[in-house]
This record gives C-alpha cells, sequence and structure tokens, in this order.
C-alpha cells in the first residue's frame, strides 16, 4: 500500500516540526514569543500526529504518535543556557536563521 | 470659606466624568460634576472625588533630578535636559534609531501624545513608542438607556468606572428592566446584580465565546440579511465553531451548560443588545480571539449602530483614548496604517518630512518588546512618562532588573518619586490636570477640554512643555530646515492635530477649543458609528490589515483584498487552546489580578488622598471559601502567595467566588511600605511574561500560584 507510506511521511514531518519547535522554545526561554508561540504550535503539531496514527492505524500501520520528548537533561541545559545569555544580543541571530529553518519545515509538513 | 478663581477647568479619571475644579489662594480646593455634560450628567465617581488631593500633596516633585554617584540629585532644567539630549544624540550616532525608545501612558492630554509620537517617529525615527493602553473602543454609551439586554464580558464595571455602574443600576431598578449576563470568574457586586452569572475558569473565554455563537447560529438566533449585506468570513466562523458545543465548553470553563444555553438564549433574543468588554478578556489567554467573539455576537445579530444596541470595548484610564488616535501606543497617528504607503506619504506630507524618515518597515514595537530589547542592549535609552512599570508590569524583578541596568539611560517623567522613579537616571518633575491645559477623549469618544487653575508646583512643567523643548534641544527639523515640532503651547498642537486627523476615523477637523469652552464635551464623528452597517475596513483606509490572531503574524495587503475587497466586517475565527501556565501539583491555583474602585493603576495618586487610602489601605487575596477551607485558612489571616516567579504576603479575605481561583489586587507597590525584599506585596511579583499574540497585551489574568498560611 502507498498510502501508508504516504501517511508515514507526513507524520515524520509532523514529528520532526513539533521537536524543533520545542527545541527553539527551549532555546529562546528568554524571548518570550518564541518561547509560548512555538509551544501552541507544537501542540498543533503533536495534534496533528495523533489524528495521522488514528488514519495510519485504519490502514494497519503503526506509526510513532509522539515527538522525543521535550525537556529532560538536554532542555534543561538549553533553557539555562537562555538564561545566562539573555543580556546579550547575540542569540537574536541564532534566532533568524532558526527561524528561516522552521519555515522550511512547517512548509515541508504542510506539503507533505 | 470664600472660593475665589473663575477657572472651572474639566478633566477627568476614569469614565471621562467632567467636573469643575474649585480654587483658592491659588490652590484646589474641591471639584463638582458638571450637571450639564453629556457623559457624567454632574455624578462623580470616588476616584474623582477625592482624588484632586493628591495634586496638592507635600511630595510632589519639584524639581529635576539626576543621578550622579549613584545617588538621584537634585539638578537644574538645564543639566537634566542635556543629560538626556547628550545621550540621545551619542546613541543615534553610535546606533542609530532603534537605541531609543518612548513608553508613555494613558494619562497625558491628545497634544502631548501627539507631540510625543511627531518626535518619536519623525524626529527620532523610532519604532519603539508604546503607551501604557492596549485596548479598543466602538460605539456610544447612550445605547445603555434603550438596551433590552446587557452583557459584560469581563468587565467589573462597579469597581472600574463607578458612574456607568450607577447609570446601569438605574436601568436595572427601573421599568422595562434588562437582561443582565455577567461573564467574570469572581463574584463581584455586578456578578450579583446579574441575571445571569457566567464564571469561566480563567484562561478559557474563548472556549465559552466559542460555544455561544455556536448556539446562536445553531438556533438561527442571527440576521442572515446583515451578515449577507455587511461582514466577510461567516462560514470560516461557523466552521471553527462547529465542534464547541456548550457541553465541551461547560467541561472546559467550568461553567454549568445550562448557564451557558440561557446566556445563549438571551443574547440570541434579545432585541437591543449592549456589550461591554475590560481587562477579564483583554489580559487574559487568547485575549483578541474572545474580544473579536463579542464584536461577532453583535455582526451575527445585526446588533450595531442603532439606538439600543452597542459594544463598548472599554478603556480604563482616562486618556487612553488619545494614546491611540495620536500613534502613541502601536499605529501610525489617525490609525494610519504602517503597511500602507500611502498612509505613510501622507503623513510625511502633514509633517514635511522624508517618508523614509518614519519607520513602517514593521509593526511598531509595543511595550513588553521594548523592554526585552533594553535587557538585551540595543536600547540604550527609555523615556518613561506618567507610568510605572516596576509596578505595572509582570514580573517585576525581572523588571526592576531591566531598569537598574547600568548600561540603559532611564528617564522618567511623573509627579511623585515613583517605584520606576527610584530607579530612574533622570527624574522630569511633570504638571498634572488643573496646573495645565489640553483635550481628552473617553472611549465614547467625547472631547472635553481640561484648562488651568492652578501653577504647577515649584519647577514642575506640562508633558508638552517638555517634549517641546527636547525637540528644541535636539534641534529637529521638516525637509525645509523648519523646526519639526510647530507649536509650544496645547491650543497650537490641538490644530496640528486636527489637521493630522482630518477624514480619518477620529477627524477632529469639526472641533476646536473655542467649543469645547462652552458647557459639555463634543464627540468626534456625530452621535453614532458604523450607522447602516459601514466600518473602517476597505483596504485603502483600514487601521491594519489584520493579524493572525493566534499567532499576531501580519496580514499582507494582497491577502487582506483578496479576503475583504469590499471593506466589509471581518468575522474573524480562532480555536481555544489551552494557556501555556496551568495549575500544576506544584502550583495547584490560577491567579487572577485585577483593580479596585479605590485605586487607580500603581495608587500613585489615590493613595495620597486621605479617604481613597482609608478604604483600601493595604493589598489583600482573595481566596474562595472552598479553598481557604482546604488550606486552613481564616478570614483576615495573612497568607503567602507563591509563583514560579515571585512571591507575596498579604491579609487574605474569603468570598463567595469560585473554587480554584485567586485574585489579588494589582495596584500595590512600594513607595509608601517597605520594599520587595522585606514585604513583598506587588500582586506582579507573582504574573508571568506573556502576552497576547495579536494585541501585545500582558496576561494578567492567567497564571499558576500556590497559597499557604503564614503563622
Amino acid at each position: 500500500m502507498k498510502i501508508d507510506l504516504a501517511i508515514e511521511h507526513t507524520a515524520e514531518a509532523e514529528r520532526e516540526l513539533a521537536e524543533q519547535l520545542l527545541e527553539v522554545g527551549e532555546r529562546h526561554k528568554a524571548d518570550q514569543d518564541v518561547r509560548h508561540i512555538t509551544g501552541s504550535r507544537a501542540k498543533e503539531a503533536r495534534s496533528n500526529l495523533e489524528r495521522l496514527a488514528r488514519a495510519a492505524a485504519r490502514y494497519g500501520t503503526e506509526i510513532e504518535r509522539e515527538p522525543s520528548p521535550a525537556g529532560g537533561v538536554v532542555g534543561a541545559l538549553r533553557e539555562r543556557g537562555a538564561e545566562l545569555l539573555r543580556r546579550r544580543p547575540e542569540p537574536g541571530l541564532v534566532l533568524l536563521a532558526e527561524l528561516e529553518e522552521l519555515h522550511v519545515r512547517a512548509a515541508r509538513a504542510s506539503l507533505a | 470659606m470664600s472660593i475665589r478663581g473663575a477657572a472651572r477647568p474639566r478633566s477627568c479619571i476614569s469614565n471621562g466624568d467632567a467636573l469643575d475644579i474649585a480654587v483658592k489662594d491659588g490652590r484646589i480646593v474641591g471639584v463638582r460634576g458638571r450637571e450639564e455634560d453629556r457623559v457624567n450628567h454632574g455624578r462623580l465617581g470616588p476616584k474623582d472625588l477625592f482624588g484632586w488631593q493628591a495634586n496638592n500633596s507635600g511630595d510632589r516633585l519639584t524639581r529635576p533630578l539626576v543621578r550622579r554617584a549613584g545617588e538621584l540629585v537634585e539638578a537644574s532644567w538645564d543639566e537634566a535636559m542635556g543629560a538626556i539630549v547628550s545621550r540621545s544624540k551619542e546613541l543615534l550616532g553610535e546606533k542609530g534609531a532603534g537605541a531609543i525608545a518612548f513608553y508613555t501612558s494613558g494619562q497625558l492630554f491628545l497634544e502631548e501624545y501627539y507631540t510625543l509620537s511627531v518626535i518619536a517617529r519623525a524626529g527620532i525615527g523610532t519604532n519603539h513608542l508604546d503607551g501604557n493602553t492596549r485596548l479598543c473602543t466602538a460605539t456610544a454609551g447612550e445605547a445603555l438607556k434603550e438596551t433590552d439586554t446587557l452583557v459584560q464580558y469581563g468587565h467589573n464595571v462597579a469597581e472600574t468606572q463607578a458612574v456607568l455602574w450607577q447609570r446601569i443600576l438605574d436601568r436595572h431598578a427601573g421599568p422595562d428592566r434588562p437582561t443582565m449576563i455577567c461573564v467574570d470568574p469572581r463574584s463581584t457586586p455586578v456578578a450579583e446584580e446579574a441575571d445571569i452569572h457566567l464564571a469561566p475558569l480563567p484562561g478559557t473565554n474563548l472556549a465559552l465565546m466559542n460555544a455561544l455563537i455556536r448556539e446562536l447560529v445553531a438556533n438561527d438566533w442571527i440576521d442572515r440579511g446583515y451578515i449577507e449585506r455587511h461582514t466577510v468570513g461567516f462560514e470560516e466562523l461557523e466552521r471553527q465553531v462547529s465542534d464547541c458545543s456548550v457541553d465541551w465548553a461547560a467541561r472546559i470553563c467550568e461553567v454549568p451548560a445550562a448557564d451557558i444555553r440561557a446566556a445563549a438564549e438571551a443574547i440570541g433574543r434579545a432585541e437591543r443588545l449592549f456589550s461591554t468588554v475590560l481587562q477579564g478578556f483583554y489580559q487574559s489567554h487568547q485575549a483578541t480571539v474572545s474580544a473579536v467573539q463579542v464584536n461577532n455576537t453583535h455582526l451575527l445579530r445585526g446588533m450595531l449602530g442603532r439606538p439600543g444596541c452597542g459594544l463598548l470595548q472599554m478603556n480604563g484610564q482616562p486618556t487612553a483614548q488619545n494614546t491611540r488616535e495620536t500613534g502613541a501606543n502601536g499605529d501610525l497617528p489617525g490609525f494610519r496604517n504602517w503597511s500602507n504607503d500611502a498612509h505613510v506619504e501622507e503623513l510625511a506630507r502633514i509633517w514635511n518630512v522624508d517618508p523614509l524618515q518614519i519607520p513602517h518597515w514593521g509593526d511598531p514595537t509595543h511595550a513588553m518588546q521594548i523592554f526585552r530589547y533594553c535587557e538585551q542592549g540595543s536600547i540604550g535609552l527609555v523615556w518613561i512618562s506618567a507610568t510605572n512599570p516596576a509596578v505595572s508590569l509582570p514580573e517585576l524583578a525581572r523588571i526592576r532588573e531591566i531598569l537598574a541596568m547600568d548600561e540603559l539611560l532611564v528617564v522618567v517623567q511623573d509627579l511623585f518619586t515613583t517605584e520606576t522613579a527610584v530607579l530612574a537616571d533622570v527624574v522630569l518633575p511633570a504638571a498634572t490636570w488643573g496646573e495645565k491645559e489640553g483635550t481628552f477623549t473617553n472611549a465614547d469618544r467625547t472631547v472635553h477640554l481640561s484648562e488651568k487653575a492652578v501653577e504647577p508646583p515649584g519647577e514642575a512643567r506640562s508633558d508638552l512643555d517638555i517634549f517641546a523643548d527636547y525637540a528644541r534641544r535636539m534641534g529637529f527639523t521638516d525637509k525645509d530646515g523648519q523646526p519639526l515640532v510647530k507649536w509650544s503651547d496645547p491650543r497650537s498642537a490641538f490644530e496640528a492635530w486636527r489637521e493630522c486627523s482630518r477624514d480619518r476615523p477620529c477627524d477632529y477637523s469639526q472641533i476646536d477649543y473655542d467649543k469645547l469652552r462652552d458647557g459639555s464635551g463634543k464627540q468626534w464623528g456625530g452621535e453614532r458609528l458604523y450607522v447602516d452597517g459601514g466600518f473602517w475596513s476597505h483596504p485603502d483606509v483600514c487601521e491594519s490589515y489584520g493579524k493572525d490572531l493566534l499567532t499576531g503574524t501580519p496580514l499582507e495587503v494582497v491577502e487582506y483584498r483578496s479576503l475583504n475587497p469590499d471593506g466589509k466586517a471581518l468575522l474573524k475565527a480562532g480555536s481555544y487552546l489551552p494557556p501555556h501556565e496551568t495549575p500544576s501539583e506544584e502550583y495547584p491555583l490560577t491567579l487572577t489580578t485585577g483593580r479596585t474602585l479605590w485605586h487607580f493603576h500603581t495608587r500613585t495618586k489615590t493613595a495620597r488622598a486621605p479617604e481613597l487610602d482609608a478604604a483600601a489601605p493595604e493589598v489583600w487575596v482573595e481566596l474562595a471559601r472552598e479553598d481557604a477551607d482546604r488550606l486552613g485558612v481564616g478570614d483576615g489571616e495573612r497568607v503567602a502567595v507563591e509563583s514560579p516567579r515571585g512571591r507575596i504576603e498579604a491579609e487574605a479575605m474569603i468570598t463567595g467566588s469560585r473554587r480554584g481561583v485567586v485574585f489579588v489586587p494589582f495596584h500595590y507597590g512600594y513607595w509608601d511600605a517597605g520594599g520587595p525584599d522585606d514585604s513583598p506585596r506587588a500582586a506582579n511579583e507573582l504574573t508571568l511574561t506573556e502576552w497576547d499574540p495579536a494585541s501585545k497585551q500582558p496576561l494578567y489574568k492567567v497564571g499558576a500560584c500556590r497559597v499557604r498560611r503564614l503563622t
């Protein structure tokens, strides 16, 4: 069946998007709007994943529902970094590059 | 006692109430309401009645202060302005216009905001100008006389606008009693008076609104003809709310389904629907999209612009309307659209400057982002006028740290040494109403002239004088080398504003000082806006092309044109998302903050009026009986309220409000009591740095906290 492959492909795009959204949110915790909007968008991607998992089940495939969990030690380190660098302008440039990348990923998820 | 002085200035706090001032020996000695005024009909709220005493307070700032070797010391105006001007020029040379920011208020006069707006946009050329006001208004308050259904969304009118509340009580106790609906998580006087009280869990307003809209549509309590003629987006709205059943909302909001149904039916069967909206919606999660759903109830029912129908997206501050009109918070003056080149060119023509001098490459910077840029160091000078962010912004520990940064020059222009002023590098003493002349406009567009009755204390100056002096010292000029700010007194500033506002939605060209000196205030735009379903939403005239309400991404002109080519009203929708910070095991309660009748903003003036101070001298914490019992807290006992950001201590007040919600009034700071370390009491020690993505208004109404008893 091709349809299950297509669902898997889409699910992978959504999962990667959710993971990256959470990661960017952690790294830019001091930019509160980035933090909160990436969080909301990640939830949306996650609910898309669940819908895809239900669809996949109808075609007899199982897909990974959850993106890698946010937080943990790495997440906490990213947040700590954001705290330490909160008075510095440099994370602004990093953020610009990461938002570009997110845009591409979101476009991929929407195409897939 | 003989009262001398024929001066009868009209000024106001809160509702735009007109009052006369009595003067004796060069000092204000009393006030009274003006009977002939169209807004208050002679009535005054307690803050008007007593608040004037602060003007005479012995601790008014009378000389500029400059920080030297870590201490604020008295200085001359030349020294103080010189320090600001030399730092401004240095920053403009080194970093450019983006290094200078202005944060203003809802307390100045129209002429002062307009002057500030010209200085910031055309003089400096900075994007960073905002006010502590971020609300929005519509039609006339007169509708109150004729309405049959009155809905108050997150609007505790009994505490915020006492005079309006008196008028509502008149109607509710009189013949043809309107049905009253109150949406508020707390048991307020409004909630007690209401026929239907919905108490949603903070942060769930949109779920409730979407269910109400779905009920209106499902029961066909809508005016399909009006929708067809005057709106776009109905199908999308219908689709968005299709899953939002009353039972679904009842679960999320923790409100009985029957009450939601009853409210929907009252709104749905109303013949003259009147709604008011305030901070319970604006300062909560998904603020803009929730407030927009209130607009949608009126659009769906065709209930705008006729007798008894109306919608007041209320203002909290007396001159907040002017902050917006003049472009001192987030728009260009006259509600011009920063992303419409024709609007920017028109403004450049009026000011006689190059359009490129006016920053319009992106959104004007909102207050919370201004402080973020200060934190990151890209802003090197922030000029704060008539507001007190060290008490009124969220997460105060962070705000104090930013204001204290060595590399940031903080200028504070105020009447008193506020909590913000003590952290400033330059403090400028300002005059207040009664000591200067100027106009202000309330939420129903009534313009009043406030006349000068007495001299300001010491060397204090009007805000207009201060801004005009800065423009002169900076040498701002137009294209022809003439001074950019071509006025120096209120009347000539108002004349300039009349021209700037001509043919815009807030057209003042038919109003002048002579007309305003005569009795009652005058409305711009006539008695009613939006008559016959006309709106300022055509692509060529609209204030903005709108935003995605969930993310705040600005729409482009092409998208807007294709969505709304004929300039109809847009029925925008959005789906409910849970708040970002919800109660947890560690912080099991929801914190909400708000006002009390007796105080204004951070008590800078109201606590200096003995009657107002005595009425509410100390902060308190409201707990629902159920929660108090569980925590073993009795009425009047001291408790600590803690959030992930900070803690406060206060006396508990047990109320009949819904469980799970803790309320703290936000007015209390530290100028008259200890400090954040020894007696923390400012509600914003607890609040979260988060804002609505579309309106950029901070969310003071939703966050997690825990309460424990202090022994």
